[in-house]
């Protein structure tokens, strides 16, 4: 009798496949209630190029505090992603206060207690960075430490070149694999076009329709919702600095063919097959992003609109000469850890450092082109280093809300020194 | 900036059965503070079963009064004709009546189902007459003056988990079980059936992919019927017409093992199952989970809306505790 009732009980429990479970709603879920970004533009000859990284981080963190919908003192903790940032503690921490965080009156804040601040961390793990605050807070909320959190990703990369890796110490580079840590990403492309026998021609194409999702997206007005304008100081023609509202993204070219950028001579000769181009890489570029996480009871209590429910973030590591594969290793890791194939996922936001990774994930992976970048990705939009990981969450649920069937959402990217992350969102928008 | 503070939510009375595990609840639908919990040791596994009469005042939750009987108890009735009697059916397939006035042994016995029963729902039109449920595959309907059961329903393959006398219709019940399927029975025409003749349901259909372990019958729209069950998700029918439901609402990430429809609002039920939250939704104009409560920490087996207070949900678990609390 006993033995009937537990294998009734056991029936009940058993056989409720893995997407329905990822897909419930509980009070202990961590949530997403705002994910925007700055316009992203182009470096050292777009609208971000006078102004300082420090300003350009102040702006990006009073477009956070501006933009939460919530009082930021409820904030539990901060973390910047950031890669090329000097000082990068000192700057975080300087333009978080400078911003309001939290959002207290001078008066108010000569009287405040020292612990009425909002902390600040930053994390690097060079482009996946926005992903790793957006991981960190996520599990410092899971974990209860804290209740809501804020995730940053910011780069200024008209102030803060990429100079490459700095000298390595001789143990590392007798090894092979520590001689590849030296690769600029570059070579990076040109040995994952060269070892899987990626064409010219597929990765032209592939850039071609990223330049055109995004000319359409940005034509139809679909980034102004993710977009929160800034304010910085531009230097005009006869000298004077004025602060001037930029509202859009400015690496998008219009009228781009795959065509015409097969006419692009390849910019690394020194490294065959010399199929990456200017016009086939992700642009070089300023700006930053933010996402709002807490717990599905917090954003109830608070009357926050719900866009999607953050499931898991991994990463994985892969042989640093190819590291542009990250993702086809990384969304595996992914969804084999949570019982899922790639049918299962609706739409992916995968970085673009590299037409050439792009083709060969795309295809590893087999994944639908259609559901891919579908308002195009860092070949046309830039890829700010540590902006990127929040930036592509901020794009893809902002194109999920105009596609509420699309439910279960990825994003992911390559690392450099071979690594790559991915994220699983589930989008709760509806239309 | 701040957007409008969420309205205060009042502390949950909670109260703790040490020892009893809950399967079900039933307010009284004749005192406003009374709540019946259908209990047993051992999960109801294996055991004694237990009726907990519990009182419930601002300030908490009191055992006023319980009956202990063999085996389980998996769920629980009020006689509608009487403010003191209670049903009580039990997992060694035996039905007891108790009168809470009284202590001890119980005032009526009857024990037909040769296998757990698992459903109890007295008629609120018909109020002589009471329904059980029974993993044996039958459902019967019992009147309380006879001493054996007036129709035996074959409610199909496996357990039944759920028969119901419609609100609306007095000679309408439905059942719903393992097999998938409610079905609706005709008593006027079940009672009589001709020598050598199976009772037929005047209609059935099939209510989702999974096992239904729960159902119930809105208040307000005639003929309109929730089911939720092993795949977690919460139906709401049409029996009119069956052929899709009109509602879905997923976010149990388990099975559910009850659904209620508020007897206040004619668009709002509550779930609760192995996931150990109890979830509201309003399935109208579009469905969404308005409310869940995750404050149990065993599978949320009972659930039950206050008859007489607006919003006033209570819920039991295996977790051994009952807890009550205001809703929207």
């Amino acid at each position: 009798m006993a033995v009937a009732r537990i294998q009734s009980i056991a029936n009940h429990l058993s056989g409720k496949d893995n997407k329905s479970k990822l897909l419930a709603k509980n009070p202990d879920d961590i949530v997403v209630t705002v994910a925007k970004r700055t316009p992203l533009c182009k470096a050292r000859r777009g609208a971000f190029k006078d102004a300082s990284s420090d300003e350009l981080l102040i702006e990006t963190m009073k477009a956070a505090r501006e933009n939460i919908g919530i009082d930021p003192a409820l904030i539990g903790d901060i973390v910047v992603g950031t890669v090329l940032t000097p000082g990068a503690p000192y700057a975080a921490r300087a333009a978080a206060l400078t911003a309001g965080f939290p959002c207290a009156p001078f008066e108010l804040l000569l009287t405040l207690a020292p612990a009425d601040t909002v902390p600040v961390q930053i994390v690097n793990r060079f482009c996946s960075s926005g992903l790793m605050a957006i991981q960190s807070i996520s599990n410092a909320i899971r974990n209860g430490e804290i209740e809501i959190g804020l995730a940053v990703g910011f780069e200024d990369m008209s102030n803060n070149p990429d100079d490459g890796a700095p000298k390595y110490a001789a143990e590392t580079m007798a090894l092979p694999v520590g001689r590849d840590c030296t690769m600029p990403m570059g070579w990076t492309s040109e040995n994952v076009a060269g070892e899987f026998n990626i064409s010219r021609e597929a990765m032209d194409a592939w850039a071609a329709q990223s330049m055109q999702r995004a000319e359409a997206a940005q034509k139809a007005g679909i980034f102004e919702a993710e977009i929160v304008p800034v304010t910085v100081p531009q230097k005009q023609a006869d000298g004077s600095v004025k602060h001037v509202k930029v509202t859009r993204d400015d690496g998008i070219r219009a009228g781009t063919t795959a065509e015409g950028l097969a006419k692009i001579k390849g910019a690394f000769k020194q490294w065959p097959p010399t199929q990456t181009t200017g016009g086939n890489a992700s642009q070089i570029t300023d700006g930053g992003a933010f996402v709002l996480l807490m717990t599905r009871r917090k954003a109830q209590e608070l009357h926050l609109p719900i866009l999607a429910k953050h499931i898991a973030t991994v990463t994985s590591g892969l042989a640093p000469r190819i590291m542009g594969i990250g993702p086809s290793v990384a969304i595996p890791k992914l969804l084999n850890q949570l019982g899922l194939t790639t049918n299962d996922i609706d739409l992916y936001e995968i970085n673009e450092a590299f037409a050439s990774m792009m083709v060969y994930c795309v295809d590893k992976l087999g994944l639908d082109p259609s559901k891919v970048n579908v308002n195009g990705g860092a070949i046309a939009l830039g890829h700010p280093l540590g902006c990127t990981g929040a930036r592509q969450v901020a794009t893809v649920l902002n194109a999920a809300k105009s596609r509420p069937e699309a439910k279960l959402i990825v994003t992911s990217m390559c690392i450099g020194l071979g690594m790559g992350a991915s994220s699983l969102f589930y989008n709760e928008q509806a239309l | 900036m701040l957007p409008p503070a969420a309205p205060p939510v009042p502390p949950a009375l909670r109260m703790r059965t040490p020892g009893y595990a809950h399967h079900s609840l039933k307010f009284s639908p004749f005192f406003d503070n009374r709540i019946a919990l259908a209990s047993g040791a051992n999960f109801g596994l294996v055991g004694n079963g237990r009726v907990h009469i519990v009182n419930m005042s601002p300030g908490g939750l009191v055992v006023e009064k319980y009956f202990d009987t063999q085996d389980c108890v998996y769920d629980i009735a009020w006689n509608e004709a009487h403010e003191n009697q209670v049903l009580a059916v039990c997992g060694n397939g035996a039905l007891r009546m108790f009168d809470i006035t009284l202590t001890g042994l119980p005032v009526a016995a009857w024990h037909e189902h040769t296998a757990e029963v698992v459903g109890a729902d007295w008629s609120n039109i018909e109020k002589g007459l009471f329904a059980t449920a029974s993993w044996d595959g039958s459902a019967k309907v019992w009147s309380v003056d006879r001493a054996t059961s007036i129709t035996t329903l074959p409610t199909g393959a496996g357990q039944c988990y759920s028969a119901l006398f419609s609100p609306h219709t007095p000679s309408l019940l439905s059942t719903a079980g393992q097999d998938g399927t409610v079905r609706l029975w005709d008593l006027r025409t079940t009672a009589n059936p001709r020598p050598g003749v199976a009772f037929q349901p005047q209609m059935s259909f099939r209510a989702g992919p999974a096992e239904i372990l729960a159902a119930d019958w809105n208040k307000y729209h005639p003929g309109v019927l929730a089911t939720a069950g092993k795949d977690g998700v919460v139906r709401v029918w049409d029996t009119r017409n069956p052929s899709r439901p009109t509602a879905e609402m997923q976010g149990h990430s388990l099975a559910i093992r009850k659904v209620q429809w508020s007897p206040h609002h004619a668009d709002i039920l509550a779930s609760s199952g192995y996931d150990m939250t109890a979830r509201v939704w309003v399935t109208r104009p579009s469905p969404a989970q308005i409310h869940v409560t995750a404050a149990h920490t065993e599978f949320t087996m009972a659930l039950g809306w206050a008859l007489f207070q607006e919003g006033l949900l209570a819920t039991a678990s295996w977790d051994q505790e009952l807890h009550v609390y205001q809703n929207v």
